[in-house]
C-alpha cells in the first residue's frame, strides 16, 4: 500500500473512532439549552461542569460506580486464584480423569452464555439469591478462558524445577504459589485484564439478576437512567453520566494495552 | 488465600440489602414524579415510625417485578397498573385488600370511583387502592379553530362532525386537524365507539375482523388516507406528534392526562379539551388506572396497609395531582381545585367521560398480543397494506396466542 | 501434555484439590445450567409454576411461529453486513498499519478505545448521534443537503444503522488480529513477489491475500460468533422494533424468556443459537489446528 494512502487512511480511522467519544465530551460540557437549539451547536460555549455535577450529586450514580468495582474487583481476584490452580493442576499434575475434565471445560468455553441465561437465573433464584452481590460474583469467580491460559503459561515451566523442589521435599502446594506462580505474572495481567473488562461491561446478566436500585453495576444502573428520561432526554445529563461510566475502563486499558493485546491474540490465534 | 475470602465475606455480608428493616416499596416513573413521591414517604416514615426503601424501576416494570416474585424478593407494597394486574393476580402474588378497606375506619370504599375501584378488581378480589386513572380525550388549539371559523367540538361531538369539520381546519403541507398515531392505545377508542373490540369478553377469540370493529379501523385510517386531514410520517418529519400539536400544527389530538404538565409548560396558545366523538356506539375510551397492591407474602401486612393507605389518603393523591400529570381516583381530589384549577379550562371532561368508560381486557398473554398488534397492523397505518391485507395475518396470530393459554 | 512417569500419591490428591474451587464454580453455574437448558426447552414453564413436560413441542411451535422466520432473517441481515464492512475496514486498517510506521502505537490505541468501552454506553452515545433531531449524524447530511432521516425509527434503516455502531465497536479487535497475522507472513514470499515486479494492488491480491487466507476466515467466524449474539445494543436503543426490524435471535430469546415468560421456547430457541454456534465454533477450531500445524510445518 501507497505510504501516503496508508497514513491517510489511518488518521480517517482514527478520526472516525474519536468522533463519538470527541461528541460524548462535547454534549457532557453543554447546557441542556444549547444542546437543544436548532441547528445544535456542536462545541458548548460557555463550557459548564453543571452536569457532571448533577449526575454525580445523584447518589445512585457512586452506588452503581463502587458496585462495578467491588463486582470487577473480586471476580477478578477469584478468576486468577482459581483459574492458576486449576491450570496448574490440570498442567503439572497426574489425576484420574483429568484430560475428561479438561476437555469438559474447554466446551463450556464455546456455549454462549444466552443458553445458560434462564436456568442460571432459576439457580439463583432457588438460592435465594435474587437481588444480592453474591448473583453478581459467585457464577463468575471461574471460567474456562483463565484455566486455558494458565494451563498453557504452566506447560511451558521447566521440568528440572519441579524435580528439584521434589527432591528438597517441598509439597506440590508450596511449589505452587511459591515457585509456579510467581512466574506467571504475564498470565496473571492478561487474565486481570480480560476479566475486569468483562465484568465492568457486562449488562445481561446482571440486567436479570438485580433490580434493586443500590444493587444496579454501572451499565445496568445507566441504561435504568436512559429508560426514566423516554419521553424528553436531558443528552447533556446522560452524556456526563455516561462519561463517568466509561473512564476507569479506558484507563485500566491504557495501562495494560499489552496484555490485552497479547491475551487477544492468545484466546483468538493459538490454542 | 484466607485473608482474601474473608474480606470477601466481610464485604458480602457488610453489603447484603438488611430485609427486615422497614418496608420495601416499587414503583416506576420519572425523576419529576420521584421527586413528587419521596416526601410522601418521608413523611408517613415521620409519621408511623417505619422506614421505605424505594425500588425504583424506570424500565419493564411489570417484567422485572415478576422476576423478583420467583426470588422470593418481591416488594412488601407495589405500584402497579391495572394491565399488569391479572398476570399477578393469577399467581397469587397479591393480597385481597377488601376485607382490610372494609374493616378501615377511615378509608372507605366510597373515596374512589367505582369504575377505577373496579379496575383494580381480578375475580372479585380487590388487588389495589387506585391512585389515578388514565383515559383519552380530545385536546384542542382554540386558536385554529378561530382563524378556521369553525366552532369548538362540544362534549357529545360525533365522528360525524369531525368527517365535516376536519377539512375546513387542514391546510395541506402545513396543519393538519387531527392527529395519528398507530398506537393500539390511541386507536382502540374508535374500535370501541363503532361497537367493536379486540377481543371477546370470555377471551378467546379476536374480533377484530367484525363488521363493527372494522368500521372504526376504516373509519380512523380514512382520515389520513382518504381525507388526508391527518398527517402521514412523511408530513410528521422528524417530530413527535405530540410536538407537532404543542407547536399549533395539529387542531386536534386524541391524548391523556399525562401531558397536561408538558403542555402547560409549553404551549402559548389557548387550548382545552373536549369528548372523543361520538360513534354508533357512543364515545367509548378507556378507563385504565393504576395503584398500590399488598404482596400476599409480606411478613409485615399491617404496616404495609398503613403505607398503602397513607399513599391513597386525600392529601397523599393531592400532592399527586397538582402537578397536572394524573386523573386522581378519588372524587374529593377530582372535583377539587388540585384538579380543576389550571389549564385545560374542561378538566371535567377527563371526569365526566368516567361513567361510559372501561378498563381494556387483558388476556394472559397481553404483551405478545400488544407487540402483534403493532408488529403486524404497521403496514396498515404507513398505507402500505390495505386493511384486508393486514387484518387476516393478525387475527390468526392473536387467536393462537388466545389459543395456546388455553 | 506429557504425562508425569510416576505420580506420586499426594500429587493426586492435590491435582484436584487444586483443580476443585474452579471446577465446583464451573459445573454448578455453567455445566449444569447448559443442561439444565437443554431439558427445559422441552417443557411448558413460567417460572412461577412447575415446569410441564411437552416433548418437541416448543421446537415445532417456534418452527411454525411467523416471527421466528423474521427474526432469522434479521439476525442473518446483521451477521453478513457485520462481517462485510468489519473485515474490509479491519483488512484496509491493519494493511496500512503494517508499513512500519511511527505512532503506530497512537493508532492501535485509537481503534481500541470503544473495544473496551462498555456496549451500554456506546449504545447511549450512538443513540443520540442517530437522534432525528439535532443528532451528529442527520447534522452532517444536513451540511451536504441531505434530508433528515429516523435512523433507528425507520424499519428500512434501523438494522443497518445497529450495524454501523457495532462495526465501530468491534473494529479495533479485528485490526489487531489482522495485523499479526500480515506481521506472520513469510516475508521471502513477499519479496520474491517483489522482484517479479508484482506491486500495490496486484500484490495484495494475488499474494498476500491468499497468504492471510486462513487469517481472514478465522477473524471472520470469531466475529460472525460475536455478531449472534448482539443483544445490548438492541434493547438499549430499538428494543427490537421498528416493526421488529431489529429483533434478533438472541433479543428475541430474551423477550421469550424474560417478558413473555415462556421459559420452554427461550430454551429451544438458545439451543438452535447453540447449535449454529458450535457449528462454527468447530470449524474454527479444526482450521486453527490445521494452520497452526501447517505454520509448525514451514
Amino acid at each position: 500500500m501507497n505510504r501516503t494512502l496508508g497514513l491517510v487512511t489511518l488518521w480517517i480511522g482514527a478520526l472516525l473512532c474519536a468522533a463519538p467519544f470527541l461528541l460524548l465530551i462535547t454534549t457532557s460540557l453543554m447546557t441542556y439549552e444549547q444542546a437543544m437549539a436548532y441547528p445544535p451547536a456542536f462545541w458548548p460555549s460557555p463550557a459548564t461542569l453543571d452536569n457532571f455535577r448533577k449526575a454525580m450529586g445523584e447518589g445512585a450514580l457512586w452506588r452503581w460506580f463502587g458496585n462495578s468495582v467491588l463486582v470487577a474487583v473480586i471476580t477478578v481476584a477469584g478468576q486468577i486464584l482459581t483459574g492458576a490452580m486449576a491450570g496448574y493442576a490440570f498442567a503439572r499434575m497426574s489425576f484420574r480423569g483429568r484430560d475428561v475434565l479438561f476437555f469438559i471445560v474447554l466446551m463450556t468455553m464455546m456455549v454462549p452464555v444466552q443458553v445458560n441465561l434462564v436456568p442460571l437465573f432459576a439457580l439463583v433464584a432457588r438460592l435465594g439469591w435474587v437481588d444480592t452481590y453474591q448473583a453478581l460474583i459467585v457464577p463468575d469467580l471461574a471460567g474456562a478462558f483463565g484455566i486455558f491460559l494458565f494451563r498453557q503459561w504452566f506447560l511451558g515451566l521447566p521440568k528440572e524445577l519441579e524435580d528439584a523442589a521434589r527432591l528438597d521435599g517441598c509439597s506440590p502446594w508450596r511449589f505452587f504459589w511459591s515457585v509456579a506462580l510467581p512466574t506467571a505474572t504475564p498470565a496473571v495481567a492478561t487474565l486481570g485484564i480480560f476479566q475486569f473488562l468483562a465484568s465492568w461491561n457486562t449488562f445481561m446478566w446482571p440486567l436479570v439478576a438485580t433490580h434493586a436500585d443500590h444493587l444496579r453495576t454501572l451499565p445496568v444502573g445507566l441504561a435504568a437512567f436512559r429508560a426514566s428520561m423516554r419521553e424528553t432526554t436531558d443528552w447533556p445529563l446522560l452524556m456526563a453520566a455516561t462519561t463517568v461510566a466509561i473512564v476507569p475502563a479506558i484507563i485500566v486499558f491504557l495501562f495494560l494495552q499489552k496484555q490485552f493485546m497479547k491475551g487477544l491474540m492468545d484466546g483468538a490465534v493459538k490454542g | 488465600m484466607l485473608v482474601l475470602t474473608s474480606l470477601v465475606a466481610a464485604v458480602l455480608v457488610a453489603c447484603a440489602p438488611a430485609r427486615n428493616a422497614g418496608l420495601r416499596f416499587s414503583t416506576w416513573g420519572s425523576m419529576e414524579e420521584l421527586a413528587t413521591l419521596r416526601p410522601i414517604l418521608e413523611a408517613f416514615t415521620r409519621k408511623e415510625g417505619i422506614p421505605v426503601e424505594l425500588i425504583h424501576i424506570p424500565d419493564e416494570y411489570a417484567h422485572k417485578l415478576r422476576l423478583m416474585v420467583v426470588g422470593g424478593t418481591v416488594p412488601d407494597v407495589m405500584f402497579m397498573s391495572n394491565e399488569a394486574l391479572p398476570g399477578f393476580a393469577r399467581k397469587g402474588v397479591l393480597a385481597d385488600l377488601a376485607p382490610r378497606l372494609a374493616a378501615d375506619g377511615r378509608l372507605r370504599e366510597r373515596d374512589f370511583f367505582p369504575q377505577v375501584l373496579d379496575a383494580m378488581r381480578w375475580k372479585g378480589a380487590l388487588h389495589g387502592l387506585p391512585r389515578d386513572l388514565s383515559n383519552l380525550v380530545v385536546f384542542y388549539n382554540k386558536d385554529l379553530f378561530d382563524a378556521a371559523g369553525v366552532p369548538y367540538p362540544r362534549p357529545g361531538w360525533t365522528v360525524a362532525d369531525l368527517q365535516r369539520i376536519a377539512p375546513m381546519l387542514t391546510i395541506p403541507g402545513k396543519q393538519w386537524a387531527i392527529g395519528f398515531q398507530p398506537n393500539p392505545l390511541i386507536w382502540t377508542p374508535w374500535v370501541w365507539s363503532h361497537g367493536g373490540d379486540v377481543v371477546d369478553a370470555s377471551m378467546t377469540r379476536c374480533t377484530l375482523g367484525d363488521p363493527a370493529a372494522r368500521k372504526g379501523l376504516q373509519v380512523y385510517l380514512d382520515l389520513r388516507h382518504r381525507q388526508h386531514v391527518a398527517p402521514s410520517d412523511k408530513d410528521t418529519g422528524n417530530a413527535r406528534m405530540t410536538q407537532l400539536f404543542a407547536t399549533g400544527k395539529l387542531a386536534m389530538f386524541v391524548y391523556g392526562r399525562w401531558a397536561v404538565p408538558g403542555y402547560r409548560r409549553k404551549i402559548k396558545f389557548n387550548w382545552d379539551v373536549t369528548t372523543f366523538p361520538a360513534g354508533p356506539a357512543g364515545s367509548v375510551v378507556d378507563t385504565d388506572a393504576s395503584g398500590w397492591a399488598m404482596s400476599a407474602r409480606t411478613r409485615q401486612p399491617e404496616a404495609a396497609w398503613k403505607l398503602i393507605r397513607h399513599l391513597a389518603s386525600r392529601e397523599s393523591i393531592e400532592a399527586f395531582t397538582r402537578s397536572g400529570l394524573i386523573v386522581p381516583s378519588r372524587p374529593d381530589v377530582a372535583y377539587g381545585p388540585a384538579f380543576l384549577s389550571g389549564a385545560p379550562a374542561g378538566s371535567r371532561v377527563f371526569l365526566d367521560v368516567i361513567a361510559k368508560g372501561r378498563p381494556t381486557r387483558v388476556p394472559p398473554a397481553y404483551d405478545e398480543i400488544t407487540w402483534e398488534l403493532i408488529d403486524g397492523l404497521g403496514p396498515m397505518w404507513t398505507g402500505e397494506e390495505s386493511l384486508d391485507q393486514a387484518l387476516p395475518p393478525v387475527i390468526r396470530r392473536i387467536d393462537a396466542l388466545l389459543a395456546e393459554v388455553r | 501434555m506429557q504425562p508425569v512417569r510416576h505420580p506420586l500419591r499426594s500429587e493426586r490428591i492435590w491435582g484436584i484439590l487444586l483443580a476443585s474451587p474452579a471446577l465446583l464454580i464451573i459445573g454448578v453455574f455453567s455445566l449444569l445450567p447448559t443442561l439444565a437448558s437443554f431439558l427445559i426447552g422441552f417443557t411448558d414453564w413460567d417460572l412461577l409454576g412447575a415446569p410441564k413436560w411437552v416433548g418437541l413441542d416448543n421446537y415445532t411451535s417456534l418452527l411454525a411461529d411467523p416471527v421466528f422466520p423474521k427474526v432469522v432473517a434479521n439476525t442473518l441481515l446483521f451477521v453478513v453486513l457485520y462481517l462485510a464492512l468489519d473485515l474490509i475496514l479491519a483488512l484496509a486498517l491493519a494493511l496500512a498499519l503494517n508499513q512500519k510506521l511511527r505512532g503506530l502505537g497512537f493508532f492501535r490505541t485509537a481503534y481500541f478505545l470503544p473495544v473496551v468501552t462498555s456496549m451500554v454506553a456506546v449504545s447511549i452515545v450512538w443513540e443520540w448521534i442517530f437522534d432525528p433531531r439535532g443528532g451528529a449524524l442527520n447534522e452532517v447530511l444536513r451540511w451536504f443537503g441531505g434530508e433528515p432521516v429516523h435512523w433507528l425509527s425507520d424499519p428500512a434503516t434501523a438494522l443497518p444503522a445497529l450495524v454501523v455502531m457495532s462495526v465501530w465497536k468491534s473494529l479495533g479487535t479485528n485490526v489487531v488480529l489482522f495485523l499479526a497475522g500480515l506481521q506472520a507472513l513469510p516475508g521471502e514470499v513477499l519479496e520474491s513477489a517483489e522482484v517479479d515486479g508484482a506491486t500495490g494492488w496486484r500484490r495484495f491480491w494475488h499474494v498476500t491475500l491468499p497468504l492471510l487466507g486462513p487469517t481472514v476466515l478465522l477473524v471472520g467466524i470469531l466475529a460472525g460468533i460475536r455478531a449472534f449474539q448482539t443483544f445490548d445494543s438492541v434493547y438499549i436503543m430499538t428494543h427490537g422494533g421498528p416493526r421488529r426490524a431489529t429483533t434478533v435471535i438472541v433479543y428475541w430469546l430474551f423477550q421469550n424468556a424474560f417478558t413473555y415468560f415462556k421459559l420452554g421456547k427461550a430454551s429451544a430457541l438458545a439451543y438452535m443459537l447453540f447449535a449454529v454456534l458450535a457449528a462454527l465454533t468447530w470449524i474454527q477450531w479444526t482450521l486453527r489446528k490445521r494452520w497452526v500445524h501447517q505454520e509448525q510445518d514451514t
